[in-house]
């Protein structure tokens, strides 16, 4: 081998020229490549994927079922408040008739402050919910599946209304007021008079015509059979709260003919 | 690719045991490391680069099908290279290349050991051989860079050692001459240019 020889040898022993990718497909094609092992997942993965699995669908299951419980029981929260309670004692008004465990001492409560129960509505003892109230049930329902936040905050907001229980005898609990399906704005101007207006004189500043005007926007998409029901209903109601509160403070009678005249207007 | 599937295997044995189970990401890796030399061997000999490119993945089926036969002695690359001039030998026989040889020394047929002045680039100078007659090429190439000795080449090409000699010298006197003629005309280039 002489200097020319090497200087060949020296430039193109190592010398690389790249082929085409078709090259090792070729190769690849021809069998001599073997198969690529199948994905087999050790038995410790398999263990820990499943457990993961079960976790998961796990956790999922139990918020489901965690969620529906607080949906039903914020619906039968909705119903124990639309349920009307004796003004003083609290204790939800009941039927006659239907026995409970409480039966002696509602009837002794009842002998001492007969005037302050309120007698909603006789005749819906028992019967089947109007159409009103079936949708009005629906939309509660459908309201406290969507925003529970919603409806958590209204019923803070009732008890927020209790009465004070310094002059119970004057207050109209608004679990009474319930039944009749009273707007906020009524229930607002109730809660003022039982929170701030403690003599119980300035109960008539509840402005008869202004109660009319809520009650129209309120029940005026209603049909008028029901409409007018509902207004006997709170005539009834208001008429028997103010007699009784005039009874208790001794204020004469005509002082409570605004809404005595309403009724008379209705 | 080729850094990480080094740098995954570690060691040459390594990947080659994997090769030896039929591992494809280890044939892959081998592949990928030995393709550009070999292409270059293939390129020596074989003019065409398509054919070059057939020769040189007839010769890795050839390097997957028999590496058990591979005992870890001496260089793997030199093993695989042994391969692939066999592949490239075999291919110019197909085609009936090398029919061309001469064993009769003439008169203008003298030795001459002069390396070239300038630094050719291992691509021209590919080039340079591949347009050699394939008799003269494939001695060259066996000799000169493969390092096979005449009696070798003369039983592989199954030609008389004389004749191995001969298309020697010839192919390193017009080779010589080539890059001579090459390095004129880059010469006479360059002056145009300045």
């Amino acid at each position: 081998m002489n200097n020319f020889d090497k200087y060949i040898k020296d430039r193109l022993e190592q010398a690389q020229m790249q082929p085409g990718e078709n090259v090792w497909d070729k190769i690849a094609a021809s069998g001599a490549i073997g198969a690529p092992k199948p994905f087999i997942l050790p038995l410790y993965r398999k263990i820990a994927v499943a457990a993961a699995l079960f976790i998961g669908i796990g956790t999922v299951a139990f918020f489901w079922l965690k969620e529906e419980q607080q949906i039903g029981s914020n619906i039968i929260a909705d119903e124990i408040i639309e349920t009307p309670l004796n003004n003083n004692t609290g204790i939800p008004l009941i039927d006659e008739g239907a026995g409970t465990g409480n039966d002696n001492n509602a009837h002794e409560k009842s002998e001492e402050s007969e005037k302050d129960i309120i007698h909603p509505d006789k005749t819906t003892k028992k019967k089947a919910p109007t159409e009103f109230e079936s949708q009005e049930i629906n939309r509660k329902r459908k309201k406290s599946m969507g925003t529970t936040p919603l409806l958590h905050e209204r019923q803070m907001s009732y008890l927020a209304y209790q009465p004070v229980q310094t002059l119970p005898e004057l207050k109209i609990p608004l679990q009474s007021v319930q039944p009749f399906y009273f707007n906020e704005a009524i229930a607002s101007q109730i809660y003022r008079v039982n929170q701030f207006e403690l003599d119980g004189s300035s109960l008539l500043s509840i402005d008869p015509e202004d109660l009319l005007r809520l009650a129209e926007a309120e029940y005026a998409p209603m049909e008028s059979k029901e409409t007018d029901t509902i207004k006997d209903k709170f005539f009834q109601f208001a008429g028997d709260r103010l007699n009784a509160f005039a009874d208790a403070a001794g204020l004469p009678w005509r002082k409570l003919s605004k809404v005595n005249e309403l009724e008379i207007l209705y | 690719l080729k850094i990480f599937t080094l740098h995954r295997t570690s060691n040459e044995e390594t990947l080659i045991q994997r090769c030896k189970k039929r591992d494809p990401k280890a044939q892959r890796a081998l592949y990928e490391h030995y393709a550009g030399k070999m292409m270059a061997v293939c390129r020596r000999y074989i003019p065409t680069a398509e054919e070059a490119e057939e020769v040189l993945s007839n010769g890795f089926i050839k390097v997957f099908t028999s590496l058990d036969k591979y005992e870890f002695k001496g260089s793997f690359e030199g093993w695989i290279r042994k391969i692939m001039v066999r592949e490239c030998l075999m291919h110019l026989r197909s085609r009936k290349a090398y029919v061309e040889y001469t064993d009769s020394m003439e008169n203008h047929d003298r030795e001459s050991d002069t390396a070239p002045d300038n630094d050719l680039d291992h691509s021209d100078l590919i080039s340079l051989i591949n347009d050699l007659p394939d008799g003269y090429r494939t001695v060259f190439n066996m000799y000169v860079i493969e390092g096979y000795k005449h009696q070798e080449i003369a039983v592989m090409l199954n030609i008389t050692e004389s004749t191995s000699k001969t298309q020697l010298l010839r192919a390193r006197n017009l080779l010589q001459q080539r890059i001579k003629d090459m390095e004129n005309a880059i010469n006479e280039l360059s002056n145009i240019k300045s």
